[in-house]
């Protein structure tokens, strides 16, 4: 077989080093970059590798069939996924003989710089050539085409009527005001008085300014049409991915993260259209100018263009620095929103230990840290401003002094002068403009960057080739399952179970032990690692996803109730469901009396907006929607732990005829709600450690017994509270 | 009575330090630490500091392999030369935060922060994600850094670093 290597970065005595963790069929050795071996194990004897995690760095051990432990190697952070794709593949193979390869993109490194890659992207920043980002950004607007040609078009005829404006006054100065009693209108043939001469070029400006406005607005209008139809698209394709992807890649996202996906990233796209339209109305300008100024008097043009290549140098520098400046800025006040959103949500905790002062003097501390970050950024505003704004300023003088000197000798008109000058601040505005461009553009890069990566991310639960789609009958089987939610740290270790068809089965145990990920991989939340899960007698992956999900009911200890009314939170489950169907849900699951008792009974609102339900009123809410969907395998996560007993009753009731006839898989801390379940299944570091009837776990007296025994004391504890108060 | 059983509760919720005398930390034949606690052997266990960034020297908590607490030392100082250098060597494979020496670079990159640093010599990069919550600088020029694959590390003072370093640092400290 081919050696399966990863890097390991630590030497026993703390050192960091450069070694590689080989494993080549027989033995496992790491060796240094010079060659020296400082570990080789033979694998005849060796039982499991096993990652022991420490605080920014972990250690790889060796169990040995006889119960030793042999320390393998140190490694930092930065090397614990690869070591745990190194671990699962030795332990494939100790368990099961065969041989699998390593999944490289788990390792979370750029393959060329050897970098780690930033949270929530696949690809390496620090490498990333921004241009074929651009690339297909660019391509995303062909269907936009047509209409940005018609902008260009209007742009360019809005530059020119601006454009023209100079001229016109080059017009006014040397003719009309040069003291000449009649004056000769350009395009047309005869001579008028100035005063007439004065009156046209007013009506004249007055248009081209008219008519100016009128391009302007509509190329933005026209632009904006085609930018809201960007964002459309964009929010639509991005929200339809973040739908379909699995529960394993949206764990690995905040939910910040994918609502700025696609509402911020998405809107700043578009927003990024306006940038473009700004940028084409600019150059244009500056071309145009240019030009016009070349074909008047190359010399002068060359003169008011000599600080142009200084400008994007210094102004570039500015911003970094600016950039710089306010980022502390926003740091700072973003530290000061939070000390202030805590001490005013936790203001009952503040009052209760009277601890006013002592708060007012924290939140004067960030808040002074705020005023002096500020106090220094405008003092660098004003220090550094007017440096980076007087290039464009050098230019004009420039023009100026040498257009003065040839006004002078004769070589050029005092109209010619002035076309140059307000030419030159033609050009010099836009260039000013066009230096900030990077700053928004880094922006529009990471945000197309972030939507395409969402767009292109694959589904981590694959869907089968011919999915199944036959009656599922209802057993459960887990067969050697191994599962962690992070490679290294294993949550189930090889799990064992058999659940019969319309059994119910209680999980209990202690917190952290596995319960909820057993139930996540029934829901096919996220696949096993090694191992089979059947339902039915096959195997779960080869089911239609779909049809899957359409056959499992679930009832979560917190209820999330959509902005809607009653009727449609139950008929959630099922949208087409009758009214009939939905009242007959919410008998069952003791509903139906409460809600009649709402203000407009099924139509009540209810959600972020609407009524508020008592936790219990919810959890029949929840029950009555897993009623109505009629699901052949039924999942009570904690439904009733948040209920005062009384209410638990009334939800007790209404389970029990929900899990009729259905395979039911319950897990409960309170462990007295389980005590319908045919069988109990304690859960203990990841396996099933005992398994039976409740009768059955009292007599073996191990872990179940204990805890009843725990719950029995508090319970009996409580009650002599109750009797002392 | 009730009275006086929740003084006995409250009493044993105290924290309550064990005597360095009640514990003999050795290593097995295989290098691991173990601990024999009034004489009885528990074998292997792990250490963890209560107070890792405040106070790494004081607070120890030594566990079983299951994370169960077996003692709570107040102090590495009070136990003697021997024991205190294998509780280190424990410590010192259990914690990892090396001391950067010298930051040679900073990049920024679509949000990201790549730097380069020097740790004893050795040249490493490391990657930053949020700058502004990464980055923690404590009293006295002390920072700590958290890279995006969870490694952590120190700059005791910056302000006793290379020019270069606090320069580049500068623009982050908030």
């Amino acid at each position: 077989m081919q050696t399966i290597t990863v890097p390991f970065d630590l030497l026993p005595s703390g050192r960091l080093c450069h070694g590689r963790l080989c494993w080549d069929g027989e033995r496992v050795y790491a060796a240094l970059a010079d060659g020296e071996e400082i570990f080789h194990q033979s694998l005849e004897a060796a039982d499991e590798l096993v990652q022991r995690s420490g605080y920014g760095c972990g250690r790889l051990e060796l169990k040995m069939k006889d119960g030793e432990e042999l320390s393998a190697v140190r490694y930092t952070m930065r090397n614990a996924a690869g070591i745990a794709e190194f671990c699962k593949a030795v332990n494939h193979y100790l368990k099961t003989g065969e041989v699998t390869a390593i999944d490289e993109k788990e390792l979370r490194h750029c393959p060329e710089c050897g970098r780690s890659l930033p949270p929530e992207t696949d690809h390496c920043l620090f490498c990333m050539d921004s241009r074929t980002i651009w690339k297909r950004g660019f391509s995303m607007l062909r269907p936009l085409h047509g209409l940005l040609a018609v902008t260009l078009l209007l742009i360019l005829c809005y530059d020119l009527t601006n454009l023209s404006l100079p001229m016109l006054s080059r017009w006014l100065l040397d003719n009309v005001l040069g003291g000449a009693e009649l004056v000769a209108l350009p395009l047309f043939s005869g001579a008028v008085r100035p005063q007439t001469a004065l009156l046209v070029f007013g009506i004249v400006t007055a248009a081209l300014y008219c008519v100016g406005q009128l391009l302007l607005g509509n190329s933005a209008r026209l632009l904006r049409r085609g930018k809201y139809q960007l964002q459309y698209d964009l929010q639509c394709a991005t929200y339809a991915k973040v739908q379909s992807l699995s529960q394993q890649s949206l764990a690995r996202r905040t939910s910040g993260d994918l609502l700025n996906r696609v509402t911020r990233d998405s809107r700043r796209l578009g927003d990024a259209a306006d940038y473009v339209r700004g940028f084409l109305e600019k150059a244009v300008l500056i071309l145009v100018a240019a030009a016009l100024m070349l074909v008047t008097n190359p010399l002068l043009t060359l003169v008011a263009l000599l600080p142009l290549p200084f400008i994007p140098v210094v102004v570039r520098r500015f911003w970094r620095r600016i950039r710089q400046v306010y980022h502390r800025l926003w740091v700072c006040s973003a530290r000061e929103t939070s000390a202030l959103h805590d001490i005013v949500k936790g203001i009952r905790v503040v009052k209760t230990f009277g601890a006013e002062e002592r708060e007012v003097r924290k939140f004067s501390a960030v808040s002074r840290r705020l005023m002096e970050v500020a106090i220094r950024a405008e003092r660098f505003w004003a220090l550094a401003g007017p440096p980076s704004r007087a290039m464009p300023a050098i230019g004009e003088l420039l023009v100026m002094a040498l257009g003065g000197y040839l006004v002078i000798k004769g070589r050029l008109t005092v109209g010619e002068l002035f076309q140059f000058t307000l030419y030159s601040a033609l050009i010099y505005e836009p260039i000013r403009w066009m230096t900030a461009l990077p700053r928004v553009l880094s922006g529009t890069g990471t945000s197309l960057l972030k939507i395409f990566e969402l767009l292109d991310e694959p589904e981590t639960i694959p869907a089968a080739k011919n999915p199944v789609r036959e009656p599922i009958t209802g057993g459960v089987e887990f067969e050697g399952v191994r599962f962690g939610y992070k490679p290294y740290e294993p949550v189930l270790k090889a799990v064992d179970l058999q659940i019969r068809p319309n059994e119910m089965l209680g999980l209990v145990g202690h917190s952290g032990a596995g319960k909820s990920t057993l139930i996540n991989l029934v829901m096919r939340l996220y696949d096993v690692n090694e191992g089979v899960l059947k339902i039915g007698g096959r195997d779960i992956r080869a089911y239609d996803y779909a049809y899957l999900r359409e056959h499992i009911g679930v009832v979560f200890q917190q209820t999330f109730l959509f902005s809607g009314t009653v009727f449609d939170n139950i008929a959630y489950a099922k949208p087409q469901a009758s009214p009939a169907e939905v009242m007959r849900a919410a008998r069952v699951a003791n509903a139906h009396d409460f809600i009649l008792r709402l203000p407009d009974g099924y139509n009540t609102l209810v959600g972020e907006d609407g009524h508020n339900l008592s936790g219990g009123e919810r959890q029949r809410l929840a029950i009555a929607r897993a009623v109505l969907k009629d699901p052949r395998i039924l999942i009570l996560d904690e439904a009733t732990s948040a209920l005062d007993p009384e209410t638990e009753n009334t939800i007790q009731e209404a389970l029990r005829r929900l899990v009729k006839g259905r395979t039911t898989i319950a897990i409960a801390h309170r462990l007295s709600t389980l005590r319908h379940a045919d069988r109990l299944a304690v859960i203990e570091k990841g396996r099933v450690a005992e398994l039976g009837s409740h009768r059955d776990l009292l007599e073996k007296k191990g872990i179940y017994y204990d805890l009843v025994m725990a719950q029995q004391q508090m319970a009996a504890g409580k009650k002599g509270e109750e009797r002392n108060f | 009575m009730a009275v006086k059983e929740k003084q006995t509760e409250l009493d044993a919720l105290q924290a309550d330090f064990t005597a360095p005398s009640r514990c003999r930390f050795y290593q097995n034949a295989r290098g691991f630490l173990c601990l024999a606690l009034d004489g009885e052997d528990k074998n292997r266990v792990q250490l963890t500091r209560a107070l890792p960034i405040s106070d790494p020297e004081k607070y120890i908590a030594v566990t079983d392999m299951e994370s169960k607490e077996l003692a709570l030392l107040e102090s590495l100082a009070a136990l003697d030369d021997a024991q205190r250098a294998l509780v280190a060597a424990e410590l010192g494979m259990r914690y990892f935060c090396p001391k950067i020496t010298l930051v040679k670079s900073l990049k920024e990159k679509m949000g990201s922060y790549y730097f380069d640093v020097s740790i004893d010599g050795i040249a490493r990069a490391v990657t930053v994600h949020d700058i502004g919550k990464s980055m923690k600088q404590l009293e006295g020029g002390r920072i700590l850094l958290q890279d995006v694959d969870g490694n952590r590390y120190e700059i005791p003072d910056v302000f006793a670093l290379p020019g270069k370093t606090l320069r580049i640092l500068e623009p982050y400290l908030y």
